[in-house]
Parts: structure tokens; C-alpha cells; sequence
């Protein structure tokens, strides 16, 4: 039961770990759109919506099947998650054009204290949020600081 | 008026900031609640729907001519950048929170800045100083205590 536990836990820090490094990728990729081609906040509906029609026909036999047998809050939740992500994007390129990216960034950084917050008060019946998570969370959001400002 | 002005920006430039925080952390809570009945590949569907709606309205409302005028190159970048954030990216995050949890999982993927630096160092020749090389000991240490727990 452990070790399954321990699986799990480390094919998600696998999992967590590429998606870091393709946000990284696509942060590249996204500067040279932005220097050549558009401004970021069209760049960025764009990308979501091409990625929404190649995303949606890799999956297309899984969603059109669960789709129909979904739940109005399942429904609800995944919408509010994308509305939030989207909001958060939106907010992250309207701010950089009122403002210098040293206020947005450290700002923007600390979103995984948010999220712990939020799960702790959120999701009691479905995760837990130890003091050791905590700590974690914001000695990484400390070195994300050092790394933005260092780099 | 100029200070007015200055102060006015600094704090909307402040209150959009922490909308983005907000959103980019609530994201990740509404999805682990949403997802003991739905696949992680339904999930990542449906947000990007929602996702799509929300920043295509705001990027038309805001800039309705620069779209009109988009180079046909932009869109085979779009499309790359599509590709790399949302079927691959956003699907393995969703993949991640769903193992892990909402909040191990935005610990660890909001490393993203260490890996955008790597790949400066390693593709744009830029040099490690003393802020990436601390800034890379606590993330790994942060990442550390976040995954091994008892």
C-alpha cells in the first residue's frame, strides 16, 4: 500500500516536473512569437485555441464518451478551472503593460501558496496539506524569486 | 498629475497581478475537486473550452485590428505554442494534480522559471550567477520536502 502510495506520488512529480519544463519551452517559443508576430495577450488566446482543437482530436473518443455522462458540477469545476487559468493569464499580460515586470512577477510567483491555501480551506475531504507542504511551497516560491531576479 | 497617474497604473499594474495569481491558483483547486469523476484527458478538454471563451473575448475586445492583420507565419507559431502549453503542458499538470494533488503539484510546476533559465543557459549562452545558483538549491530543496513526506 506504501509503495504504491510512493508510485503515485512519484509519477506525478515526473508528470509535474515535464509540464515545468514545457511551460519553460513554451515560454521561448512565445517570445519569439511576441518579437515577431503579435502581442502577447493575442498570442496567448490563439495558442489556447489551437491548442483546444489539437487537444480535443487527440482525445475526441474519451471526451464525446464522458462528456454526455457528466455530471452539471463536474461541468462546472473544469469550467471554472479554465476560466480561472485564463484569467490569471489575461491578468499576467495586462499587468506587464501597466506596469514593470519587477512588481508583476513576484506577485505572480507566489500562486502556489494561493493554491495550497485554497486547497487547505477547499478540498479538506480530498487532500491533505501538511506544515511540511507548506514550508516546501514557500521555499520554492523564494527560489523562483532568486531565479527570476537572477536571470 | 504625472505622480497621479504613475501611482494609478502601479496599483492596477498590482490588482491585475494578483488577479493572475488567483486565477493560476485556483485553477489548479477546481480541477483536483472536479476530478474524481472525470479523466484527467475530458478535464483538460473542457478547461481549455472555458480558457479559449474567456482570453479570445478579452484579446478581441482589445486588440480587434491587430488580429485582422496576423501574418499567416504567426499562426504555424501559434499552433507550435498550442502544442508544447496545452497538449502537452496543461495535460501533464492536470495528470500531475490528480496524483499528487492541487497543492504538491503547483509547488512543483511553478519551478518553470528554473527550467526557462536552464534553456537560456544552455541555448542562449547566458552565465549562472549567484542568484540562479541559490534560487536552484531552494527550489530543489522546496520541491524535496513537498514530495517526501510520510
Amino acid at each position: 500500500m506504501r509503495e504504491t502510495v510512493k508510485k503515485i506520488t512519484y509519477y506525478g512529480l515526473l508528470f509535474a516536473v515535464c509540464a515545468a519544463f514545457l511551460y519553460a519551452l513554451s515560454a521561448l517559443v512565445g517570445k519569439k512569437i511576441t518579437n515577431d508576430f503579435s502581442s502577447p495577450m493575442v498570442a496567448s488566446a490563439f495558442s489556447i485555441l489551437f491548442g483546444l482543437i489539437a487537444t480535443g482530436s487527440v482525445f475526441f473518443s474519451t471526451v464525446s464518451r464522458e462528456a454526455r455522462n457528466l455530471s452539471g458540477r463536474s461541468w462546472a469545476l473544469i469550467g471554472l478551472s479554465g476560466c480561472a487559468s485564463a484569467l490569471g493569464v489575461s491578468g499576467w499580460y495586462l499587468a506587464l503593460n501597466v506596469t514593470q515586470v519587477v512588481v508583476v512577477a513576484p506577485i505572480v510567483a507566489v500562486y502556489p501558496l494561493i493554491t495550497i491555501l485554497m486547497a487547505s480551506l477547499f478540498l479538506r475531504g480530498i487532500e491533505k496539506v501538511t506544515k511540511q507542504t507548506v514550508a516546501g511551497g514557500i521555499i520554492v516560491v523564494i527560489g523562483v524569486l532568486f531565479v527570476g531576479f537572477g536571470t | 498629475m504625472i505622480i497621479y497617474g504613475r501611482k494609478r497604473r502601479l496599483i492596477t499594474g498590482i490588482l491585475l497581478s494578483l488577479m493572475a495569481a488567483l486565477g493560476f491558483g485556483l485553477s489548479a483547486v477546481f480541477i483536483k475537486a472536479s476530478m474524481s469523476s472525470v479523466s484527467v484527458k475530458t478535464a483538460t478538454v473542457i478547461s481549455l473550452i472555458s480558457s479559449s471563451a474567456v482570453t479570445m473575448v478579452i484579446a478581441l475586445s482589445l486588440h480587434y485590428e491587430e488580429i485582422l492583420s496576423l501574418a499567416p507565419m504567426a499562426f504555424i507559431w501559434f499552433l507550435l505554442a498550442g502544442l508544447i502549453t496545452f497538449l502537452g503542458g496543461r495535460f501533464l499538470n492536470f495528470h500531475a494534480i490528480s496524483l499528487m494533488g492541487a497543492s504538491k503539484a503547483s509547488a512543483v510546476v511553478s519551478s518553470t522559471p528554473l527550467f526557462a533559465a536552464i534553456l537560456a543557459v544552455l541555448f542562449l549562452g547566458e552565465t549562472i550567477g549567484f542568484m540562479l545558483g541559490a534560487g536552484t538549491l531552494m527550489i530543489v530543496v522546496g520541491i524535496t520536502l513537498v514530495v517526501v513526506q510520510e
